[in-house]
């Protein structure tokens, strides 16, 4: 009897020590100019849906909340509520003014900028155009921008009043202006970074934007308070709060049962599951996003266009949109997407043609078909993909043994010149135009010429792309880009992509972010 | 007693060793660059080649490894989050209340579920009873858990909507999880208490006591269920130490913020940092769970703490008597 008392007192103890487990963390809420870490246990009150609470799941938790820290889309999805850009996107992906309020250019290489006044940081302190010089700078040396701002001279940039910022260019370059409007180049306080260490800048924001840190709970939401001295009035809800569901069906779910407001990245299955579901809506909308077939331009029998062009002709693209991606986004038609600034629809196109496709093969010196590989990452679309391609490739004679690699291989791969034809997708960060230069021109490396293209003939559009600063002209140059490349087909595309975001049927004013970093300032309940 | 805690525990040092050095030669053969595969196919050569040093890599292995090792003992120092660049211990401690949470509710669920229903199979034997336990029991085994567990949210939470489907927030939220984890579990206790109570059952001094006029009641709960408990008990341990690591599914399912879930987030976005802190700090947790068993055992019966005390002893006396025989053959 007394072993068994003995086990009951040990029983007791493991419950009392679980209830332990359960008291709630002490608050940790976060003041710009606390010392206090913003990190709690995720164990308090219930983040339920409320009028003034817009609660959010989205796929991942960011990596930080510095303004100029890891650039990845969970990070930028919270940290620009809290943060702003010079200049920002809208949903047209036009450039808009942001913390300036507006911008002159002095020659074709100097831009003055008109830093908005009485604009706070969460801190309560002025942001003025000392700040922005330091912003800007300090976005470039943390390097999460890329090459973004190494267009500008900083020696001769900077602070040329309390609200004025001149910025000088190295050299003419048409698209800084949406350089300037990646998310890793925000405002931040000079003094506040001044007096802080990153670590305690990653979990410390102190932002311009609408919204500011309440609390940090790891691993499991972000809550996100209204910021009273915001500069615009805004209609936003007076909480955000951001619940990190890595599963794309239990995004779903939770938007299904009510349990969340909004739900990111929901996929194509789900979506159409959820647009047959009356208590829910579903905002489809464009992204930057297209998958594409690239050519190693290194191997002999893929630098022949021709053969391209046959591979392309050879393909139903129709099935694949169907199949893979339950009939969402749309069929590529151009190697940027639809909601890049810049997209022209004027270019060549290439349909469902197996005896072009065969022509085409034996003018270029395969009368009996030729053999290849077609290569892919374990990304599960992507594989479907390179099973459908293989069928309809042999019905024109060409042989395609389907390799499937792991990601990591798949690069190393990639960076060493062995694959054949691969699928990969690629994303217009900047939503400009631009992205074809990183794509296409022969001096980008391997990170974005994915397929070792080279023509000095494209080369020299893609310079001249970037001294046009007369918008209309620009797109005009754009397009001959684009018209070069469908010619060319150094990649074939394949599919556009979209967003689609799940909303509860109270939800109004969300408008969709062809980046995936949708603003919810002005998100409200019906 | 406590030398055999000792003992224990310095054992301990080469098995924690040798799942450090598993963990390194597993992510050292693992395809690909990590820096590259953190950065993506658009990050440039400089970015890689300086990612690749601010994350150590081109330093030696063994250099890497012995680097980790004193920073596990001296500092208890699990390195640092490749995505977050915060120390992965202190991560770990923050989400690990959650996950000894989630396994525990577990185990009462699967203990409570588990020694009742092997009671009633035992003690009805090839009854109608029976069979329906061991039905019970095949069918939790059988059901992978993260199946059952999407399962259970479309059945509950929504066709029924009696429960919230995922998150941490409040006791209706543990319901599912422990629920889905607690049928495998209690499926195994369950065997294991049916099995173990057949044969205890069938001992002389059962039936002593049956024949002094004791209760059934009392015959099966205090003489046979407690000398049936210690294979049992061994079961309830490996499920506790197994639940730690092994509610990674259950917890990406639900969207429960435990160590779990951090493991799988951080496989899906290759931080090995964390993967390794993580199956460390569940090596340790389940060493510590296997010898608190083994503690228990002696407290359980008796016999088995004399058994430690003997052995000391025995080995002692041995130690003597062979001194002696050797120092007899030496006079002689």
């Amino acid at each position: 009897m007394k072993k068994i008392s003995l086990l009951l007192v040990l029983v007791l103890l493991f419950v009392s020590l679980m209830s332990g487990c359960s008291q709630p963390a002490a608050p940790t809420t976060a003041a710009p100019t606390t010392a206090a870490p913003t990190t709690a246990a995720p164990t308090t009150a219930p983040p339920a849906p409320a009028k003034d609470k817009l609660v959010i799941a989205m796929g991942a938790a960011p990596s930080e909340l510095d303004g100029n820290g890891k650039n990845d889309s969970p990070s930028l999805q919270v940290r620009l509520q809290m943060y702003e850009t010079l200049v920002a996107l809208d949903e047209s992906m036009n450039i808009i003014p942001a913390i300036a309020e507006s911008w002159e250019y002095k020659d074709e290489s100097t831009l003055v900028f008109k830093i908005r006044e009485g604009v706070k940081f969460h801190d309560g302190t002025e942001l003025k155009a000392s700040d922005v010089a330091f912003s800007l700078i300090r976005g470039d040396q943390m390097g999460y921008v890329g090459n973004n701002l190494k267009v500008i001279d900083f020696e001769k940039s900077g602070a040329t009043g309390d609200y004025e910022y001149t910025m000088v260019l190295k050299f003419p370059f048409a698209p800084v202006l949406s350089a300037l409007t990646v998310g890793a180049a925000a405002m931040v306080s000079e003094a506040y970074v001044g007096d802080h260490d990153l670590d305690f800048l990653a979990r410390n924001p102190n932002g311009t934007g609408p919204y500011m840190l309440k609390e940090w709970f790891e691993g499991d939401r972000i809550e996100l308070v209204k910021f009273d001295d915001y500069w615009e009035e805004t209609k936003g809800v007076k909480e955000l709060v951001f619940r990190f569901i890595p599963e794309a069906a239990n995004r779903a779910i939770e938007i299904e049962v009510g349990g969340v407001d909004i739900a990111y990245e929901i996929s194509p299955n789900d979506t159409l599951r959820l647009q047959g579901d009356p208590k829910v809506q579903v905002a489809v909308g464009n992204n930057l996003s297209t998958v594409y077939i690239g050519f190693n331009y290194t191997k002999e029998n893929l630098q022949d266009k021709r053969v391209r062009q046959a591979v392309s002709w050879a393909l139903d693209l129709d099935p694949i949109v169907e199949a893979v991606y339950f009939g969402l986004g749309s069929q590529g038609k151009n190697l940027i997407a639809p909601s890049v600034w810049g997209y022209s629809e004027n270019v060549p196109q290439y349909g469902y043609d197996p005896e072009k496709a065969k022509q085409l093969l034996a003018d270029a010196g395969y009368p009996n078909g030729m053999t290849t590989k077609i290569w892919t990452s374990n990304n599960q679309q992507r594989m479907d993909i390179a099973e459908i391609m293989q069928n309809q490739l042999a019905a024109v004679g060409i042989t395609a043994e389907v390799e499937v690699i792991e990601w990591g291989n798949f690069l190393v791969a990639l960076q060493n010149k062995e694959l054949d034809i691969y699928l990969l997708g690629i994303s217009a960060s900047t939503g400009d135009g631009d992205a074809l230069y990183n794509q296409f021109h022969s001096t980008s490396p391997f990170s974005g010429n994915t397929g070792y293209y080279q023509n000095a003939e494209l080369d020299a559009l893609l310079e001249q792309s970037r001294l046009e600063t007369d918008p209309v002209e620009r797109a005009k140059v754009l397009e001959k880009v684009q018209q070069f490349v469908m010619e060319e087909l150094p990649w074939i595309p394949v599919w556009h992509g979209v967003n689609s975001t799940g909303l509860g049927l109270d939800v109004e004013g969300f408008v969709n972010s062809p980046s995936g970093t949708h603003i919810l300032k002005n998100v409200h309940f019906k | 007693m406590y030398k055999y805690i000792l003992k224990r525990l310095l054992m301990m040092v080469p098995v924690l060793l040798g799942v450090i050095m598993v963990i390194f030669i597993i992510i050292e053969i693992t395809p690909g660059d990590p820096a590259r595969i953190m950065l993506g196919e658009s990050a440039t050569e400089e970015a890689v080649a300086r990612m690749r040093e601010e994350m150590g890599l081109n330093r030696n292995i063994v250099v890497r490894f012995l680097d980790y090792v004193r920073g596990v003992v001296l500092r208890f120092d699990f390195g640092t989050s490749y995505r977050t660049k915060q120390p992965v211990i202190g991560e770990i401690i923050s989400r690990f209340p959650t996950t000894f949470k989630l396994a525990g509710l577990t185990t009462i669920i699967s203990v409570v579920m588990g020694i009742s229903l092997g009671i009633v199979s035992a003690t009805k034997q090839y009854t109608i009873f029976d069979s329906l336990a061991t039905g019970i029991a095949l069918f939790g085994v059988s059901i992978p858990n993260f199946w059952q567990g999407l399962m259970s949210i479309i059945i509950f939470s929504i066709w029924l909507r009696w429960l919230p489907a995922s998150g941490s927030y409040g006791p209706e939220y543990w319901i599912l999880p422990a629920a889905t984890l607690g049928t495998s579990a209690s499926a195994v206790i369950m065997r294991m208490t049916r099995s173990s109570l057949l044969e205890v059952i069938r001992q002389d001094y059962i039936r002593t006591a049956r024949s002094k006029g004791q209760t059934e009641m009392k015959v099966i709960m205090y003489h046979g269920l407690k000398n049936a408990l210690i294979p049992v008990l061994t079961v309830i341990g490996m499920q506790f130490g197994f639940l730690l690591g092994g509610s990674v599914l259950i917890e990406s399912v639900f969207a429960i913020p435990g160590l779990g879930k951090y493991m799988i987030d951080a496989i899906g976005q290759r931080d090995f940092p964390v993967v390794q802190g993580g199956v460390l700090f569940l090596a340790i947790t389940f060493s510590f769970v296997n010898l608190f068993v083994d503690i228990l055992y002696s407290y359980l019966d008796p016999r088995i703490k004399s058994q430690y005390k003997r052995d000391s002893k025995e080995t002692h006396k041995k130690d003597i008597r062979q001194k002696e025989v050797l120092n007899g053959k030496q006079a002689q």
